[in-house]
């Protein structure tokens, strides 16, 4: 399931952020990559990406390496154990949000 | 000139607005999109064409960078960029007191120390000037004495006036370094007080 961009900026500006670090999480990674394997969960452009690493990086959730490849250097990016944690709040908020959802939606029906 | 370079000047051009080290970034970013997804099997012309055109990719990028949290502004650049700090533990600040303490005290005695010369050095464009003016008013009388000797006198003036010059222009240096090293005071207190790291 695709998400809109019509949802709320901040709110999917933190999805985003979470979305990048849930596809680290599986390996380290790199920008084209990265945007490639959101491809089919989240609309996310190449120029969007570029400060949501540069965030990520900013708050030590992931790490940066420059690797040769090809004749050419290519960033790789790993999540940290900051990272990760904040992957596991997310999952802890998203469930109390799913509560409220849920109690919002009983109560609008 | 080729697309790739076309693309990227477009695109440079476009984010003009942005700090030159988030330029960069972004320009480097981008040319390696243009490398991985020439990897994958498209032509140069193809990668290029599938990106956003310049000015709605520099849109994009801009807004991404509105909220500042990741923009570093055209002043910022040449400042030290501002990272997040937070205070030490209270228990290293009190063990380590004799270490930052004595640091500290070393630090602004130097500070001192460097004002003391400037106010020092400050008196010399004043005896220079005084010494020509001096040497001026006793110049007619050197030449009585005979003209090597009032030639002397004038040679004199000239020298002590170039050496008011150079002594005012030292003053301004010294002062200039002064200032600079008690500026970096509020820093060195910062540092032993605070440290980096996301909050």
């Amino acid at each position: 399931m695709l998400y809109s961009i019509a949802m709320d900026a901040q709110l999917r500006r933190g999805i985003l952020d979470v979305c990048v670090l849930a596809v680290l999480r599986r390996g380290e990674s790199y920008g084209y990559q990265i945007i490639q394997d959101l491809s089919g969960i989240i609309v996310i452009s190449e120029s969007t990406l570029y400060p949501i690493l540069k965030r990520l990086l900013s708050l030590r959730f992931v790490t940066v390496r420059s690797v040769e490849h090809s004749g050419r250097l290519r960033k790789y990016y790993r999540i940290t154990t900051l990272g990760i944690e904040r992957i596991n709040e997310f999952i802890i908020d998203s469930e109390e949000m799913l509560m409220v959802h849920r109690f919002i939606k009983k109560e609008n029906d | 000139m080729n697309p790739r370079k076309k693309y990227l000047k477009d695109l440079r051009v476009e984010l003009k607005n942005l700090g030159s080290q988030d330029i960069d970034g972004i320009i480097t970013y981008v040319n390696e999109i243009i490398d991985d997804q020439i990897e994958t099997g498209l032509s140069e012309e193809e990668a290029v064409w599938n990106l956003p055109h310049p000015d709605k990719a520099a849109r994009e990028f801009n807004d991404s960078f509105s909220n500042n949290e990741t923009k570093t502004s055209k002043k910022e650049d040449k400042t030290e960029s501002k990272k997040k700090r937070h205070g030490r533990h209270p228990a290293l600040i009190i063990l380590t007191f004799p270490l930052w303490f004595t640091l500290i005290m070393l630090y602004v005695s130097i500070i001192i120390t460097f004002w003391s010369l400037v106010v020092t050095v400050i008196v010399l464009p004043i005896a220079f000037v005084a010494g020509s003016v001096f040497t001026g008013v006793f110049t007619p009388a050197s030449f009585m004495a005979g003209p090597q000797f009032g030639l002397f006198s004038i040679g004199a003036i000239f020298a002590l006036i170039a050496l008011a010059i150079f002594s005012i222009l030292l003053i301004k240096v010294m002062i200039k370094g002064s200032v600079g090293v008690s500026k970096s005071l509020p820093v060195l207190i910062r540092w032993v007080f605070t440290t980096e790291g996301a909050e």
